[in-house]
């Protein structure tokens, strides 16, 4: 039996909501070793994409590979213990609990709890700043401060794969920057991301190859070197803005 | 009779009803709290326990009576919970079919137990006899151990909720659904549970109700809406409000019982509950949107 050199393999998904179908035979790779951008219109099954590969939706046709196994159609509890982490966009957290209750969530499923000490070392090393704010309630903090607790209670899981939601929605110019410069500590610890993002510059410099999602399936795959050799140039000129 | 006494003697009262309201509203809040929802057999629950109590005193005593209602009710919940609310928590109208189908489970539980034991007034053992004086009040021992048991049994359930990872489970679910299944928790088994809990609250609430006072199987519905007022005046969605909700309310009780007798106190607490809602409609610490 191969070992396959694919981390995740999203094949011909169909899926939506009831009767609404918003993916359409949809088919993504992730290779170990890299990391990977979606970028596209708004409402065209990008989040979607996500709920399906996490668990919360059922694909009504199609297959999900993560690191060899086929975790089509399983819960969100199996997915989390296998440690494929998807952190949803705008995310309100636990409104009423402390940011450390929301870090030991993080840390619920038995793969994640044993280890709990040691992936708030690493929340900790990423974002500094947090360890100030381990009492106060999560409805407290602000729109980048919940952003990164998030990605932070997504690390709590033990990690093998993160899914990023728009994680520079709502967040300043600054903010975005301290957020490019911890994900870029989470790939020094080898934690792969599947990052959705409106901000195609931010996705250019935070993952190594680009898809783009449109009416619910791959229009465009693009590598971060050959962006300015593509032939689809006035896609890329909606998208990238030159 | 001076009006020290009075006080006192409505005080003490106060606290003793104001007790046993929080036991009995604390089960109703949590199902409220995890579910949005109204659990209408909670009343009969709590009847249920103790005539199971009663039914196991007589086979073990006492400490053996007690202990075994509290388990056996915790499995019950945890049936419930699988049979009557579960197999609804996914479709349209949930709230509104789990209603009706708590009603149903609250009509068939009261005449169950009149099936079983019979329509007849019961009344379980006391944990202790006898009257003291407290304070220059007299009142029974019965009373006293239950003013100082409730507050512990709650804060212990606090506790439980705070610091376990069972209860940070039913937490998380209660403040956000799908992050809580983002992070693994498996939630039905954490709706079972939450229901087996509240189930316990209503089984402690029956032993004390019943040791105190005689028990029918048509009671239920009384304490049901003692729980209905006290948690939406003390605010949907808050454990705290609940408890104090409860006991103002057990103080209000009192005081209107020497006042305006028995007859009119429905009818003060009605009026208080209107006037609440009138003013601050989601109760005192309620969510908005509750």
């Amino acid at each position: 039996m191969q070992t396959s050199k694919y981390l995740l393999r999203v094949e011909n998904i169909y899926g939506g909501y009831g009767n609404i179908e918003v993916i359409r035979d949809l088919t993504i790779y992730l290779n170990k070793d890299e990391s990977i951008g979606l970028f596209g219109p708004n409402g065209h099954g990008k989040t979607t994409l996500f709920k399906i590969i996490s668990g919360l939706l059922k694909p009504s046709k199609g297959k999900i590979i993560f690191y060899n196994e086929d975790i089509t159609g399983l819960s969100p509890q199996h997915i989390v213990n296998n440690g494929l982490i998807h952190v949803p966009q705008s995310n309100i957290l636990f409104p009423r609990m402390t940011v450390m209750e929301a870090f030991k969530l993080g840390a619920y499923s038995k793969r994640a709890w044993s280890e709990l000490d040691k992936s708030l070392d690493q929340v900790f090393s990423i974002f500094p700043w947090v360890k100030n704010k381990l009492n106060q309630k999560c409805y407290s903090l602000s729109g980048g401060q919940r952003q990164m607790v998030s990605i932070g209670v997504g690390i709590m899981g033990r990690a093998k794969l993160l899914l990023l939601d728009e994680p520079t929605l709502g967040l300043s110019p600054i903010a975005k920057i301290d957020l490019l410069n911890s994900i870029i500590q989470l790939k020094k610890m080898n934690i792969p991301l599947v990052v959705i993002d409106q901000d195609v510059d931010f996705l250019t410099d935070s993952t190594d190859r680009l898809y783009l999602v449109e009416r619910g399936s791959i229009k465009l795959e693009v590598n971060k070197n050959e962006m300015h050799k593509h032939k689809d140039k006035d896609i890329l000129h909606m998208y990238f803005g030159k | 009779m001076d009006i020290f006494y009075t006080f006192k003697a409505i005080f003490i009262s106060g606290l003793f009803l104001g007790s046993l309201y929080a036991i009995i509203a604390s089960g109703l809040s949590l199902i409220w709290g995890t579910f949005r929802m109204y659990n209408f057999s909670h009343g009969s629950m709590i009847i249920l326990s103790a005539y199971i109590a009663l039914q196991a005193i007589s086979v073990g005593g006492f400490l053996f009576g007690v202990i075994t209602a509290i388990i056996i009710s915790f499995f019950l919940g945890i049936i419930m919970e699988k049979i009557i609310i579960e197999p609804f928590l996914d479709k349209p109208e949930a709230q509104l079919i789990v209603l009706i189908t708590t009603l149903a489970a609250m009509l068939l539980i009261d005449n169950s137990i009149q099936i079983i034991w019979g329509a007849r007034l019961k009344k379980l053992p006391m944990l202790l006899e006898g009257r003291l004086d407290f304070v220059g009040v007299g009142i029974s021992f019965q009373q006293l151990i239950i003013i100082s048991i409730v507050p512990i049994i709650l804060i212990l359930f606090s506790i439980f909720l705070k610091r376990s990872r069972i209860g940070l489970a039913i937490r998380a679910v209660e403040q956000n659904l799908d992050l809580s299944l983002l992070v693994g928790i498996n939630v039905r088994n954490t709706y079972a549970i939450t229901f087996g809990i509240s189930a316990i609250l209503a089984a402690i609430a029956g032993v004390l109700l019943g040791s105190n006072y005689l028990i029918s199987p048509s009671l239920g519905a009384g304490y049901l809406l003692k729980a209905f007022i006290v948690i939406i005046i003390g605010g949907l969605g808050s454990l705290t409000g609940t408890l104090l909700a409860a006991y103002m309310i057990g103080i209000i009780e009192a005081a209107g019982q020497f006042f305006l007798g028995l007859y009119w106190t429905p009818f003060l607490l009605f009026t208080i509950l209107i006037v609440v809602l009138t003013f601050k409609p989601t109760g005192f610490f309620g969510e908005k949107g509750a």
